[in-house]
This record gives C-alpha cells, structure tokens and sequence, in this order.
C-alpha cells in the first residue's frame, strides 16, 4: 500500500478563537488531481492555508509524505509544495526574476545567487508553461491570465511534488480558464504532480479531477468522483440552489445546468 | 536575472565604490583651505605639526569618515525599512525613532546629564532615547506573535508626535543656553571629536551592511507578499524581527552620534531603485555606498557654501536630495 | 534689602582695597619672571573684542566673530563664525596660541580644539558687576595688560559708587527689567544686570526668581513703578504699548515705561556698564542727577 502523499488528519482550524474548519479528514494519493468546491464562507481557502501552513490547526495534523508539516523546515517544505495564490500582484519585477525566485528554498545558507542549474530550471518551466517569450516584460505590463502564468510557472520551478491553486481560473475569461486548467493537467500527468486546487466553477471541476471534495460550513459534504459528487439534490442542499445534472456528451462527466426562476416559470406555470 | 544582468549590477557597485573614493578625496581637499590633491600625500608623510596636517587629518578626514558611516547607515535603514514595510514612505525617522532620540539629548541638556558623565552623555542619551521608542513601537505592533506592519507605522508615527511635542515642551522652558544646544544638536552635525566614537559609529555600519546581507533575497522575496514569500520558504516573521532591530539599531546609532540628518534614508534608496535595480543583492550595498556619497557631498556643500560660517547638513540633504530625486523621477523606468 | 545694598557698598571698598594691594605685589613678580604672553588671540565674543580693545591688546587679536563690530576697527579683523558655531579649519590655520570664549560656544568645537593642543578659555556669564570685573581682571592676566586693568576698574569702580551715593538714601523703586518677549523675559539675581537695578536705587521684582522666564500677570500683580523694556525692534514698540493698555500697572499710570538700547545695556565692559548705569539711574531717581 503506498502510502498517501497528503495526509489531513482530523483538522480543526481557523482564525484565532473562531474555528471554521472542523474534523477536517482526508487523503491525497500521488498523481490525484484534486478539487475543492463548496460555496462562499465553506472555508476553502482556510483549508488551502492551513495545508500551506500559513495558520497552525488548533488540532489535528497534516502529514506530507507520511511527515508532519509543522515539523518541516519551511524551505523544505518549500521544495516539495509550491502554492499559487488567488491574486498575483502587478509588481514591477520581470517575468523572468518572477520565476527564479521560484528557486529560493534551494537556496544553500550563504547562497545569494542562482546557480547556473538554477537558471536552466527556470528556463525550462518559463518554456513548458509558455511565458519564455515575454519573460523581459514587468510583471504589472501583463494581463491576469498572463500573470496567473508566470505565477504557475515561478510554483514549478520549486520543483513540487504537491501544486496548491487557489482558484486559478477566477478572474479569467473562458479562452484563459481552460488553457490554464489544460496546463495543469498538462503537469499533472506529465510531471507527476499531485494537484490540488480550490474551483468554482463546478463544470471545470468535473472535467479535470479525479476526485472532488464538497465543504460546507466547515465540514467536508461530500468526497470522491465528480460522478458520485455531484448530483442535484447534492448541489441544492449544499449550494442552495436548483440545477439540472446531465452527462456531458463528450467526455461523459457530469454537467450543471442552470435552472433561473424563468424556467420555473415554464415547469410550473 | 540573467548574466548581462549581473554584469550590469557588478559594474554599478565597482562605479558607486570608485564614486565614494574620489568623492572622499575631493572633500578632503575642499574648504575655507584649499589643499591640492598632489600636496595631501606630502602633508601626510610629514606628520603631525602642520596646521595642514591638523585641519586635513584631525577636522576634515574624521568628518568624512563619519559621513561615510552615517550615510551608509542611514541610507541602508531605509533600505530595509522600505522592504519590510512595503511602503516607500518609510524612513528610519518615520518609526519615531528620531523622535525618541532627540527627547533622550533635550531630557541630557536640561537635566545636564552630560556634566557627570562628560560629552558621552550625548550619544548616550541619544541612544537611549531611540532605544526606548523602538522598543514600544515594538511592543505596540506585536499582535499574537505577530509583527503587523501597519501598526508598526501607526506607533512609530504616533509616538514621533508625542516625542516632538514633549522636545518642544522642554525647549520652551529651558533656559537661553540650553535652548541653543538643543535646537544645534537637532540640527544635525559631523562634528566629533571623540575617535572612539568614531570608529564604533563605522564598525556599527559595515556590521549593518553585513547583517542585513544576509536576508537579501528574503528582502527579495517580500515584494511578492508576505504570504507568497512564506510559500518561499522565507521565515517571514524572524526575518522582519531582525531586520527592522538592525535598521532601528543602525538608526539609533546615527542618531545619537550626529544628531538628525533627515531625508537620507528616504530619497537615496529611492534613488538607487530607479537608477540601479529593485534586486536587495545590490540595492543593499549600492543604497550604502550612496548614501555615504551623498551625505559627503552634503557636508562638503555646507561647509563651504558660505564659509566661514556652516549651514547644518540636514537642511542641505533636505534641498538637494529632494530637487534630485524629482529630476530621478522624471526620467528613467524601472527594471529587475 | 538694606542688608544687601550695604554689603555690595562695603564689597566694592574691599575690592579696591585688595586690587591696590594686589597689583603692588603681582606688578613686581611677573616684572621679575619675565612671564611671555600670547601674541595671537581669536576672541570669540563681542564683549571679550570689546575688552580687548579697552586694554589695549587689539594689536594681538588676529581674529573675532561676526557679531564683532565694536569698536569699529574690530570689523576689519579676520572673522571665524559666530559665538557659538564657529570655522574650525579657519582657527587652525591661523595658528593662534589663545582663544577666549563663552560658555555659549559648542562644546565639541572646544574639545576638539582642546585636543589640538590650542589654549582656550572659556568665560561664563557674569552674575554680578563684580564677577565681570574679575573676568576682566583674570583676562588682562592672560595678555599681560594687568596694570591697565587695574587702572580701568578703579575708575569704573568709582563712578560707580559715585551713581550708587547719590541714590542710596532714596526710597527704592520697583523696577521690572524686560529683556525678550515671547517668551516674556527678564532678568533675576544670577545675571549682571540685576546690579543695574540695585545700584541704580531699586528692587528687582523678579530678583528671586529661578529663570528668567516670567508671566505677565506676576508683573501686574507686583505692580512695579518702573518698567525698562531692552529693545528689540518694532517689538519693544509693541510691548511698551500693551503695558500701557493696563488701568493699574503703577508704571503705566506714571507713564515710567522706558526703552533702552540693548547693545550697549546687555553687551558691555566693565567700562560700557556705567554709562548704561548712569541712564538708568537717570531714569529710576533723576531727582538726584538734577544739579548735574
């Protein structure tokens, strides 16, 4: 039995006195693509800091590789979990000073400078991920998607074996949405990284997990495929609200319609 | 940064420090004497006993070596604070630390704290006016472990306030001479007489300059945010602990040595960011170099400008570092 | 306070007792020592130029500040910087083997000339007419110009007590001395000029004080007959005026509010102070200069 690359194990976790995450319980095997959904407030992105170790559980203990986070030196844990924020500042630094600071936890104790491994790396990434043509251009010259770019690209040159996204496709138009979440797919097979990101979009989630997990108010709903997750009496209880729930033609995972109060209108005249 | 890049930075450095040497050699040459730089090796050979020798060697060589120190100290703090801080405001005063300083040598003067313990008493009290003050904003802005930047800024530039109004209140019942001691230590001056001092004002600096090296690429990684830096693995909270103790300490030093300086700390790093790089490996040292170049020249400016008299050097970093920092604006974009 | 005024009459007896004595014995001694004085002096205050100049030294003095402009020769003399900031470079350069200062001059400036091996001297503020004749005296010690000294204090001595015999029967006056403005400022019992107001016939109202930082009301509510006002521009104009605006200001009432010259009352020799105590005197008691 190979052992669980992240092991979250009975979690309780919040800002100062307030909890907001409560018996948090689950496991993440190599090589998953994992999504967390859930509505506004369920506590998505305090789960996603507390796995990154930005806040310390009030209980409970994550496990990354069978370790105790909290044990780890943090550039350790650096170099094999790599976050990619919801918001990339514009700041003025280039793409490409951007993604070499990806190298820091690799840094020796009096290293200032990159070696020369250092920047082949980067340069890999820059390419794979595709930024290497605008890796001279400041940070705040790019649009969104092309910052949300850079910033997967400085997270791979941590070399990772665990990629956390908050919400990388939030302020993104379609086009960019799926040739990001193409990307990390990309990566998660390729490369063999484990992923797991936090999604709205419920469709998306679908298409790329292999395996999803429904928070609400704290508490894990729901875990496990898209197909056993999602199903319309899950969504109206958790999301409080209705839908219809089919099987995209194409890929055969399912779909979320919308249902507005026009359409009610039509079923129930 | 590939390696045209740090070609360009090591050029910078190699210019800045080639800059420092002959800015320092030409102060040493300028003033109510003039002295040609062929004759200063002469004068030095022969020894002590020339008026030369003692105005060359016993005035203008320990001002400038303390200008250096001062510079270099006070434009670095800023370097620091700005990096931690985030806010290109900050300046090693704007943490009240001046504030605190100047109520330490105003409490001295009136009390005449400096008949017991002789001239020491200054930098002394000076010191320990900063101290106390860094030691309460300190305390203010630590919420659970934390090191919260915004309170930090809140309490240094409330208690700033409090410290100028309590210098105000001594200076307005003390009596004529006093008054005029302190208002000339507020001033700011690279007078000193005492060597010791000297050398422990430029041991602190290149000791400064030494520390924060070492968090270079922490500097770094905070202008991607605190957070995304801590994903870095950067020990965000250790490192601005240290850091902002060692740009206090660097400050609290100066302050107490030379009384108050203003401007150097906030438009030098400036300076250097859009002319030089955003990058802390080389800000670091060029922002020190610069700094020491500048408060140099500033002294050279003041005391020669209407010479026999001397204008204080503060006032002289005040005009020429802000008109230079416009003109710096204006022109050139910024690169990493 | 009669106690006071009678101890101050009988000091300036013995004082001139013991000079004449002095001078007999120290006149002798240093002839005989053959004692060399300096010959390169940089004063640092205007009123040490001044005394310079009284003793006849001015041929010594290489260099003064700016604020040095009497006597009228003393502008033409190399300036140095003020009487607390002062060119450093410049002194050196000079080569001087004295420098005479005030307690105002920075102190870092005076160490570091101090470690250069150059004399210095410093004199602090005179408390009374008799403290500045001892620095006059301890001045022309240093330069040699003993004799002359003596010669000039006894003089000055004896117009002096001339000044005080005329008025020293007389009912003493309450005088108020305003030396600055904003903060309202004036002289007590740690400065020289209260000796104006003692030898001139009259009470210093703030003789006790510990600074010489005084309130208006404290002036109002001890009433003094006479006000003198040190002038200061347009400002003593001004002050002058609202001491006039109060119905029960004794001053004001008797219209005995008066400005007088600042220069030559704050800044003075032992000399340059009688004249300032002959016109104050004038103005607390002219009933006793009438005759003259």
């Amino acid at each position: 039995m190979i052992p669980p690359l992240l092991d979250v194990d009975h979690i309780y976790c919040g800002y100062q006195q307030k909890t907001i995450l409560e018996n948090i319980t689950f496991q993440i095997l190599h090589s998953e693509l994992v999504s967390i959904i859930g509505p506004n407030g369920s506590g998505k992105t305090t789960l996603l800091k507390t796995i990154s170790r930005l806040i310390k559980p009030h209980n409970g203990t994550i496990r990354l590789n069978g370790i105790n986070i909290q044990k780890l030196p943090l550039n350790q844990l650096a170099q094999q979990m790599a976050v990619v924020s919801q918001i990339v500042e514009p700041i003025y630094i280039s793409v490409e000073s951007y993604v070499l600071m990806g190298r820091l936890p690799y840094f020796k104790k009096f290293q200032f400078f990159e070696s020369k491994a250092d920047i082949h790396i980067a340069e890999n990434c820059m390419k794979r991920i595709g930024v290497w043509d605008i890796r001279h251009a400041l940070m705040n010259e790019l649009s969104d998607g092309q910052r949300q770019l850079a910033a997967i690209a400085r997270a791979m040159a941590q070399e990772p074996i665990l990629l956390l996204l908050d919400e990388p496709t939030a302020h993104l138009d379609i086009a960019h949405q799926i040739q990001i979440l193409n990307l990390i797919k990309k990566m998660n097979r390729e490369l063999d990284i484990t992923v797991l990101m936090i999604i709205h979009d419920l469709n998306l989630a679908c298409e790329y997990s292999d395996r999803l997990i429904l928070l609400k108010n704290g508490e894990i709903k729901q875990m496990g495929e898209p197909e056993h997750v999602i199903s319309y009496q899950t969504i109206e209880e958790v999301f409080d609200t209705l839908v219809i729930v089919n099987e995209n033609p194409l890929s055969g995972k399912p779909c979320v319609f919308l249902v507005t109060d026009n359409h009610l209108k039509k079923i129930n005249p | 940064m590939n390696q045209r890049s740090y070609f360009r930075s090591t050029i910078y450095i190699v210019i800045f420090t080639v800059c420092c040497c002959i800015v320092m050699m030409v102060s040493l040459c300028i003033g109510s004497i003039r002295v040609p730089i062929t004759r200063i090796f002469d004068i030095w050979l022969n020894g002590p006993g020339s008026p030369e020798y003692s105005i060359l060697f016993s005035i203008r060589m320990p001002r400038i070596i303390l200008g250096f120190a001062i510079g270099g100290s006070l434009s670095l703090a800023g370097t620091i604070l700005q990096g931690i801080f985030r806010n290109p405001l900050v300046e090693p005063y704007t943490l009240g630390i001046s504030g605190g300083a100047s109520l330490g040598v105003c409490l001295n003067i009136i009390f005449k704290l400096y008949e017991s313990i002789g001239i020491l008493a200054y930098p002394l009290s000076g010191f320990l006016g900063a101290f106390i003050v860094i030691i309460c904003v300190y305390s203010f802005s630590l919420k659970r472990n934390t090191l919260n930047t915004q309170s930090m800024l809140l309490a240094g530039v409330m208690i700033s306030f409090i410290a100028s109004s309590l210098v105000m209140l001594l200076m307005a019942i003390s009596t004529s001479e006093d008054l005029q001691n302190i208002v000339f230590w507020i001033m700011g001056s690279l007078e000193e007489p005492n060597s010791k001092l000297i050398f422990f004002t430029v041991f602190s600096s290149i000791c400064g300059l030494l520390m924060s090296y070492l968090f270079c690429s922490d500097l770094n990684a905070f202008f991607i945010g605190e957070d995304d830096a801590f994903h870095l693995g950067i020990h965000v909270e250790r490192t601005k602990r240290i850091l902002f103790l060692v740009a206090s300490g660097l400050t609290g030093f100066c302050v107490a040595v030379s009384g108050i300086i203003g401007f150097v700390g906030l438009i030098v790093p400036h300076f250097i960011r859009i002319v030089v790089t955003l990058d802390h490996r080389i800000l670091l040292i060029c922002s020190f170099l610069g700094g020491a170049i500048f408060l140099i020249i500033c002294d050279t400016i003041a005391r020669t400008v209407i010479s026999p008299l001397e204008l204080p050097v503060g006032v002289i970093t005040g005009i020429i570092g802000g008109c230079a920092f416009i003109l710096a604006m204006s022109k050139k974009q910024v690169r990493l | 306070m009669y106690n006071k005024i009678y101890m101050a009459y009988n000091k300036i007896y013995m004082a001139i007792g013991l000079l004449l004595l002095c001078s007999l014995i120290q006149g002798q001694c240093l002839a005989k020592q053959g004692q060399t004085y300096p010959e390169r002096i940089i004063s640092l205050s205007p009123i040490i130029t001044e005394n310079i100049y009284l003793l006849g030294a001015d041929s010594k003095l290489i260099a003064n500040t700016f604020y040095c402009v009497l006597p009228e020769a003393a502008q033409k003399k190399e300036k140095i910087g003020t009487l607390i900031d002062v060119n450093l470079e410049k002194i050196i350069h000079l080569k001087p083997d004295l420098i005479l200062a005030t307690e105002l001059a920075k102190a870092k400036q005076i160490k570091l000339l101090k470690k250069m091996g150059i004399r210095i001297v410093q004199y602090p503020k005179a408390t009374t007419y008799d403290d500045m004749c001892t620095q006059f005296l301890d001045l022309a010690d240093l330069i040699g110009k003993r004799m002359e000294a003596e010669r000039i204090i006894t003089s000055a001595k004896k117009y002096v007590l001339d000044i005080y015999h005329r008025v020293s029967f007389l009912p003493k006056k309450r005088i108020f001395f305003q030396i600055g403005t904003k903060p309202l400022h004036t002289v007590n019992n740690q400065s020289f000029m209260n000796d104006y107001i003692l030898f001139s016939g009259g009470i210093n109202i703030a003789s006790n004080e510990s600074s010489g930082i005084y309130s208006r009301e404290n002036v109002i509510k001890n009433n003094p007959e006479i006000i003198f006002i040190a002038s200061m521009g347009i400002a003593s104009d001004k002050e002058k005026d609202v001491w006039m605006s109060f119905p029960t200001l004794d001053a004001a009432i008797h219209n005995r509010i008066y400005i007088i010259d600042s220069v030559s009352t704050c800044s003075v020799t032992p000399v340059s102070f009688v004249n300032a105590l002959k016109k104050i005197a004038q103005y607390v008691h002219p009933e006793a200069f009438q005759s003259n």
